[in-house]
């Protein structure tokens, strides 16, 4: 018995030796191509029905095959994998980057410009979505959508409490109380602390700047006046119980979306994408109205969310990976896909008068007209003017600041202070210079 | 036991010889209870659908054909890539661990077996590893195989988990307290070379230490998620653990599927439990503590 | 020191004292013939996987740990960037931001309720596994291993559902078990119900080692089954507890998987709520592996030192209930 195992042991341990040297060949990184051949490029995503737009290019163009792969993190995991992975030259060519880390992306090298390649896009975008993507007079990605946020309610508890869709936060408030005051056990919505990009979709709404940059120096503002009237707003209506302390996406929330205990959500465009796996039972109940505004009759919002692709430094063929971007965010072909299996909004004009628009996402057939309100509020978006390249560290220090805050039941408004304090601290020891 | 009759109040328990002990019987039970209800729950909760998961009472099972669908789901999940992590994470794991068996055994018995200058340091260094966290080293690691082109592959996850502290350790007790100096004496004398003692004798008296490590190293490397989350950047090359950490974290378009998750967690407990229940006899954990004495 | 004059030269294949394995006395042998060179070969790939994967590495990441990046020229900074010298920056960093102090606190918060816990279980599991006719032995031992099985980061996943309010078994819709005081319990009992199965099989096995006639010794003089496992086994368990109680320790102040992975669903821990949480966010969230190879060394630091004073402690205890 014993002799047996050693031997089996010892028969694995040589099989394994001798395999060895065939798996490390088994690894390989980034794109290849014979001499004229076909080149094939990696794609790292983590959207879902990406799929389905990588296999038309594919069909439509033999000799540049695109591989699409699933990261084993997203956001900024991912990101900061592909700067680790930069130094060992293997990462994809094209990667998916939200608009907020491009510029830490862009410093640390892991992409480069695609001007040369792409030439001049600014007639397809509007000014907003060209500042997501263009810096110091470079481009490093053709913007593929606008998130506008929008709220999203449901209009059968509405109508049954006899309340009308909140077109001010004041109004919201006063909803909220009505619906808290009727059951105790509903909320118009949540306070997400884990979203940064929420919160700051909001905050750009109230006319915030987080950064701004003269030259090459920064100014960080995240306790202005504006950022911290919409915290203090917030945290006005955490402490009257009438929103819901649950992070967006956590199981609890989701069966609070799915069995009517939240009857609201400030979401943004991308969320008939996602509600189906949330709240599968309310397909069809929910209705998209524009975001309360702070003043009566201004149409102004944030973002929250939105992409672009970028080409990777690490990338041997930029032309050819360049140009699979271009294609699937400004082409007609690209982008019809784009909306009907990834219901992206998109953020190239002349796309926005497709006729895929024409059919709202499938979970909110009950409006038709949704892609018409969002076009239109498209068009009164309104960005941070540049985000910071350290916004990563910005936005886990807003986690953990406003997750204390709602913890502690402190206000919001110091939790901003901490996350001014940790992104100047960063940048400067970075050696950005800092001004104020 | 013994012939002297003694007043059975001072011996509680003593009154039936044949009745269960009860207090540590229940303090077992509970303990078992406790440990397994986790992995209970998520076999009944691996029968449920997304919605049900969340709807119906946690141990009752559903038999609406969740198990099925959850299955299916999550074999098919972009052209099924799960099975190709499942391969994975057995290549990583029996590989890793049968190499890894026979470097820290080799080790451990020469460590073990003989004496040279420098070998008690050696070992109390070897040891003393254990206090690194893996955090620390996965980072550097990766940039010195980097340097030579060996990262994104098979071996970036094998080489690193090869030497085990704990296993070099358990082999040097157990080659000093089994394999009998007055055997390897004999054998010498009979005119044996030292390789071919150890191939015949020493390795052979060293099996259940041997078996032990393979066991160890198996679960540790199928255990490891941080290892293959650094090194690796093709799905077609995860483990299961980092497939199944993906397949969670990934949201937008498609928000975390919580029952394809829970299928996922139940195959990858599967293969090691079974592992366990079939090699429990070859466990020789009594290793661990008497080399404390040693 | 010849091997003709350590012991008397006996009959090849019989042990020389019957029957007990004893640890080998280390034999020199200062041979007639070359001395084998089989020692260093089979030293070698485990010595040089070693220096590669560990040594080199460890003193690569401390180097790091004084270094810096900075940013070239250029808003975004990408005309340049340069790695230098930065002295105990980093140090002086992780020392001055309370948040790491804090979540040493939190870290040892879960250490002080978990560590005590695992070998207090672990121990009356174990003894309760050699105690006279208990049942179900064989299951129980099966059961509370299985959970060894388990990768921590599915464990905890599982623990999570468990935790929740919407899927809780266990009465998590009333009480919060995510809670800003109850999340310390909550962690410290994954990590407890990961090891506790390992840690009762070792001390099962020392015990299974002990002389047994100790024990008959002192049921003959009247000492009862629970008298027995507290005066005479627990004592001679020492040893063994203390190595227990120094992997334990270990353990806990590397206490990363639980919380991590608890992070989304509880809002109590934050992406820095103990030190290796801080070291992964710093080296895999914020590009920043030179604050993370210092926050290491210094969390190593502690390490040894707390098994060193823990090692003093469990000893200086069963010397004195020896007595």
């Amino acid at each position: 018995m014993r002799t047996n195992h050693l031997r089996s042991v010892a028969v694995l341990g040589i099989a394994a030796a001798i395999a060895a040297p065939a798996l490390v060949a088994c690894g390989s990184s980034g794109s290849t191509s014979d001499a004229g051949g076909p080149v094939t490029l990696t794609y790292v995503n983590w959207d879902g029905g990406m799929q389905a737009v990588v296999d038309q290019w594919n069909k439509e163009n033999p000799n540049i095959q695109v591989k699409l792969s699933k990261p084993s993190g997203t956001g900024y995991t991912l990101y900061n994998k592909l700067i680790t992975n930069n130094q060992a030259g293997t990462n994809p060519d094209i990667t998916e980057v939200e608009y907020q880390a491009l510029p830490a992306l862009i410093s640390n090298k892991v992409v480069v410009p695609i001007d040369q390649y792409v030439g001049d896009i600014s007639s397809q975008f509007d000014k907003s979505s060209l500042a997501q993507v263009q810096f110091e007079g470079h481009t490093y990605g053709v913007p593929q959508n606008i998130c506008p946020m929008v709220f999203f309610y449901r209009k059968d508890v509405f109508d049954q409490l006899g309340l009308k869709a909140p077109t001010t936060w004041a109004e919201y408030a006063a909803d909220a109380a009505a619906i808290h005051s009727h059951d105790p056990k509903q909320y118009i919505g949540n306070f997400s602390a884990v979203d940064s990009g929420w919160f700051a979709g909001l905050a750009q709404q109230a006319g915030a700047n987080w950064w701004t940059a003269t030259g090459t120096t920064w100014h960080v503002a995240i306790n202005d006046p504006a950022t911290t009237k919409v915290a203090d707003y917030w945290s006005n209506l955490i402490q009257q119980g009438l929103v819901s302390p649950e992070p967006n996406w956590s199981p609890q929330w989701n069966t609070d979306m799915n069995n009517g205990t939240l009857v609201g959500w400030t979401s943004a465009q991308w969320a008939p994408n996602q509600l189906p796996s949330i709240a599968k039972d309310t397909a069809g109940k929910w209705v998209a109205a524009p975001l309360p505004a702070w003043n009566a009759g201004d149409q102004t919002v944030g973002i929250w969310g939105g992409e672009t692709e970028a080409v990777t430094t690490n990338s041997k063929h930029p032309a050819e990976a360049a140009k699979f971007v271009k294609w699937m965010n400004s082409s007609p072909e690209g982008v019809k896909i784009l909306i009907q299996q990834v219901d992206v909004f998109p953020a190239s004009l002349a796309n926005q008068t497709q006729d895929a628009l024409k059919t709202p996402p499938p979970f909110m057939s009950n409006q038709p007209d949704y892609n018409t309100l969002m076009t239109q509020e498209a068009k009164n978006v309104r960005t941070f003017q540049i985000w910071g390249p350290d916004a990563n560290v910005t936005f886990d220090s807003y986690s953990n600041a406003f997750a204390s805050a709602l913890q502690n039941k402190t206000a919001l408004s110091g939790a901003l202070t901490q996350i001014q304090d940790a992104t100047v601290s960063d940048m400067k020891q970075h050696g950005f210079s800092v001004s104020g | 036991m013994t012939a002297v009759a003694l007043p059975s109040a001072t011996r509680p328990g003593r009154q039936a010889r044949s009745r269960i002990n009860l207090v540590p019987t229940i303090i077992l039970v509970i303990g078992g209870l406790y440990c397994v209800l986790p992995v209970v729950w998520i076999v009944i909760a691996s029968t449920k659908t997304n919605s049900e998961l969340f709807s119906t009472a946690p141990f009752v099972p559903s038999f609406h054909g969740g198990f099925v669908s959850n299955m299916r789901a999550l074999f098919s999940y972009n052209n099924g890539i799960f099975a190709r992590w499942a391969l994975n994470s057995v290549i990583y794991a029996v590989g890793g661990a049968a190499l890894s068996t026979v470097v820290c055994g080799c080790a451990g018995y020469a460590l073990g077996k003989y004496r040279f200058p420098g070998s008690v340091w050696l070992f109390r260094l070897i040891v003393a590893a254990v206090l690194l966290p893996q955090i620390m080293l996965v980072i550097p690691q990766f940039l010195l195989l980097a340097k030579f082109g060996l990262v994104n592959n098979y071996a970036s996850v094998i080489l690193p988990q090869l030497v085990s502290p704990f296993a070099i350790y358990l082999c040097k007790i157990y080659s000093e307290a089994s394999v009998n100096d007055e055997v390897l004496e004999a054998a010498r004398v009979d005119g044996a070379s030292e390789s071919r003692i150890f191939v015949s004798i020493g390795a052979r008296l060293m099996s259940p230490a041997l078996v032990t490590v393979f066991l160890l190293q198996f679960i540790g490397i199928w255990n490891n998620f941080l290892l293959p989350f650094v090194m690796l950047n093709r799905d077609q090359l995860y483990p299961l653990t980092e497939g199944l950490y993906g397949l969670l974290i990934i949201t937008g378009g498609q928000a975390a599927q919580y029952s394809i998750v829970v299928a996922g967690v139940l195959v990858s407990i599967v293969p090691l439990a079974i592992l366990f229940l079939s090699l429990q006899r070859y466990w020789r954990v009594d290793l661990l503590s008497g080399g404390v004495k040693a | 020191m010849s091997t003709v004059g350590d012991r008397p030269i006996a009959s090849p294949v019989r042990p020389v004292s019957g029957g007990v394995a004893r640890p080998a006395r280390p034999a020199r042998r200062v041979r007639r013939r070359r001395r084998s060179m089989l020692p260093l070969f089979l030293l070698t790939p485990a010595v040089v996987l070693f220096g590669l994967f560990t040594i080199a590495p460890g003193i690569y990441s401390v180097w790091l740990s004084f270094r810096k990046t900075q940013v070239g020229g250029g808003l975004l900074g990408d005309l340049n960037p340069t790695e230098i010298f930065a002295g105990f920056q980093n140090y002086r960093d992780a020392f001055a931001d309370p948040e790491f102090r804090h979540s040493i606190e939190r870290m040892l918060t879960v250490a002080v309720i978990g560590v005590p816990a695992t070998i207090v279980l672990a121990t009356t599991l174990a003894l309760c596994l050699d105690a006279k006719r208990a049942r179900l032995v064989g299951i129980a031992r099966l059961g509370i291993f299985l959970p060894y099985a388990v990768p921590g980061v599915v464990a905890s996943l599982l623990w999570g559902f468990i935790y929740l309010p919407a899927t809780s078994p266990i009465g998590g819709a009333s009480f919060d078990y995510l809670g800003s005081r109850a999340v310390f319990f909550s962690v410290a009992n994954v990590a407890v119900w990961g090891v506790l199965g390992f840690n009762m099989v070792v001390i099962y096995t020392s015990l299974r080692g002990l002389p047994r006639d100790l024990f008959e010794a002192a049921e003959l003089d009247g000492a009862g089954e629970l008298q027995i496992a507290l005066r005479v086994k627990l004592p001679m368990l020492a040893p063994t507890l203390t190595l227990v109680t120094v992997f334990s320790l270990i353990g806990a102040l590397q206490l990363f998987n639980e919380p991590t992975t608890l992070k989304p669903i509880a809002n109590a821990i934050t992406s820095t709520w103990v030190p290796l949480m801080r070291v992964y966010a710093d080296a895999f969230v914020n590009n920043n592996i030179y604050q993370g190879a210092a926050t290491s060394f210094l969390l190593i630091v502690m390490t040894v030192a707390a098994t060193v004073i823990a090692n003093a402690v469990v000893r200086g205890i069963s010397r004195r209930s020896t007595r």
